[in-house]
């Protein structure tokens, strides 16, 4: 009978990790499942991530464990707006700091695994790479093609120039 | 015996479209991998210009970023809204995705130009069916439009009334030629949970504006509905007057539980302990309260504020404080207001503040006076007492003030109740 505290994740190239429980219910995906399950030794496949991903993942996860328990302590409600507007820590900059492939891996991984806080913080960090930058910037910095015909721009413009009046 | 996972565990199919850039890319996840809604997430994170480039960076992106723009517009002038009205003829999806829609009259509050673009274009009636969805409205710059002399021609707030699912009403920095006019506005939005007044004037004697006798009576039995109204938020309103005006109307509503006051004179107390004792009497009580007082040279503060006290004792219900305070210096009203709610259920306490240059060195005696009741009353209820620096200059470094802060506090800390913020910037706001 192995430690009913931990279990083990196996990665979709059958890499094989042993992490808390504690740390792992902070994916609501797999908080229910090891709710259905009940305790088992069975390891708990992730068809959907492969080891590195998930290696990033369960450092998030180890690195934010506590934050459940501060929301739970004297952060009685949480429902001040003027408070709520989430910071991305420099430690989350850093964890973020890898190459787009990656990163757009690890935030597919999280809305997956369905963990709130590593989805967030990841289209924050996606936001500020956006931020203030051209069409085509975005499009270099992407790698994405414009598939918009110069009059289908045009229109475009036109059409939501109402907006612009801010 | 082999385990048997939940569906939700199946492989993850990905879009025919993301597998084509896959192959092309030879990547294997990137931007494009995205879920829309993730897209959306990242767009709500941007400022309305970053919108407009990711709107035309490619046709995938068009969706999500017409989602978060049509999401919140704003109406500035009637050729605005005409322009806004002709996208959504063609485009009747984005008509449900309007939520929040944001009316300013004109961009410089300052000048004393009329707004009345907004009825002459009749912006409540073209509006109002085309966007079901709207929850919320704000309006903004809106300066002595003629409201009643308009409705002689047409009901205007019926128009109004047919953002039938309005719950949070704004208004803010306008100017109105009477108080019946405002009140109409409120009472047009049955459902109202929330509404917010500030920087709101109006005019005192309606009969002057109507000496010929052009506007309808000036009773309505609009004003007779009982709204579902649970948030009342008034700042900055003129004078005592128009607090008095505001509580008058919602007098007969027992649903509200939160109420925010921001500078509100001293003087003025007496009307909010009128209010909240009529709001007891009906059986109901606030939640939750936020006083920031308006605190003038040579006011005496206390008793104006036991007015205040004695109102806040009949509040059986409340349970959250947030008291903010201009200046540390001027902050004694704050014991007064903590010993008035000593015998109530409170389980957290906010106080807002600068930690200024002269009160880093040690606290003044009114602080003192104030961690003394934070750590004797409540001994079983309170659960969280916040302090929120809202830093301004440069005097005190932002990472110096949990430790300052928090060495005021042992008790509070030995409780593990205290929790220290750094709020809102003063120089950017």
């Amino acid at each position: 009978m192995g430690d009913s505290n931990r279990l083990t994740l196996v990665a979709s190239d059958g890499g094989k990790f042993v992490v808390d429980k504690e740390v792992v219910q902070m994916s609501v995906l797999l908080k229910n499942m090891i709710e259905d399950l009940g305790e088992t030794d069975e390891s708990i496949p992730i068809p959907n991530v492969t080891s590195p991903v998930l290696t990033k993942v369960i450092e998030f996860c180890e690195n934010h464990r506590t934050d459940a328990a501060r929301t739970d302590g004297p952060n009685v409600d949480g429902d001040d707006a003027r408070m709520r507007t989430a910071v991305v820590s420099d430690w989350d900059r850093q964890f973020f700091d890898v190459d787009q492939d990656l990163m757009f891996e690890i935030i597919v991984a999280a809305n997956y695994l369905d963990i709130k806080s590593l989805v967030d913080v990841g289209c924050k960090v996606v936001a500020d790479m956006i931020k203030g930058k051209s069409p085509q910037e975005i499009r270099d910095l992407f790698d994405i093609v414009n598939d918009f015909s110069p009059e289908e721009e045009a229109a475009l413009r036109k059409e939501n120039e109402w907006a612009n009046d801010r | 015996m082999p385990v048997i996972y939940p569906h939700y565990m199946c492989k993850m199919e990905h879009s025919s479209r993301t597998d084509i850039h896959r192959r092309r890319s030879g990547r294997c996840v990137n931007i494009h991998s995205l879920p829309p809604e993730l897209l959306l997430n990242i767009f709500e994170e941007l400022d309305i210009c970053s919108v407009w480039s990711c709107l035309l960076t490619c046709r995938r992106w068009l969706p999500a970023g017409e989602r978060v723009i049509y999401a919140s517009p704003r109406i500035s002038s009637a050729a605005t809204m005409d322009r806004f009205i002709s996208v959504l003829a063609q485009k009747e999806h984005l008509c449900g995705v309007v939520k929040h829609l944001h009316i300013r009259g004109k961009a410089d509050y300052s000048s004393t130009q009329s707004t009345g673009w907004i009825l002459e274009a009749e912006a409540p009636r073209r509006l109002g069916p085309l966007l079901p969805r709207v929850r919320s409205i704000t309006l903004e710059n809106v300066e002595n439009v003629p409201f009643r002399r308009y409705e002689a021609e047409r009901c205007v707030w019926k128009d109004l009334e047919l953002f039938r699912g309005v719950t949070e009403l704004h208004v803010n920095n306008c100017r109105f030629e009477c108080a019946e006019d405002l009140r109409n506005i409120i009472f047009s939005f049955p459902s109202l949970i929330a509404l917010s007044l500030s920087h709101v004037r109006w005019g005192r004697n309606p009969d002057k504006i109507f000496s010929s006798g052009q506007g309808p009576p000036m009773q309505s039995p609009r004003w007779q509905r009982i709204l579902p109204l649970r948030t009342l938020r008034l700042a900055y309103l003129g004078s005592v007057s128009e607090y008095q005006d505001a509580f008058a109307w919602f007098g007969n509503l027992s649903t509200v539980c939160e109420l925010e006051l921001a500078q509100i004179p001293f003087t003025g107390l007496w009307v909010t302990a009128k209010y909240l004792t009529r709001l007891a009497d009906s059986g109901g009580s606030l939640e939750s309260f936020t006083f920031c007082p308006l605190i003038t040279p040579g006011c005496g503060y206390a008793e104006h504020v036991s007015y205040l006290g004695n109102a806040l004792k009949t509040q059986r219900r409340l349970t959250k404080l947030d008291l903010r305070i201009v200046s540390l210096d001027a902050m004694r009203w704050v014991a007064a207001v903590l010993d008035a709610a000593r015998d109530l259920p409170i389980v957290r306490v906010a106080l807002e503040f600068t930690l200024d240059v002269d009160n880093v060195s040690s606290p003044s005696r009114a602080f003192i006076e104030t961690n003394e009741r934070l750590c004797r009353y409540w001994l079983k209820t309170l659960r969280q007492v916040t302090l929120v620096d809202h830093p301004t200059g440069n005097f005190v470094p932002d990472a110096q003030v949990p430790s300052i802060l928090s060495s005021r506090c042992p008790s509070l800390v030995q409780r593990g109740i205290l929790d220290v913020r750094i709020g809102v910037r003063y120089d950017d706001v």
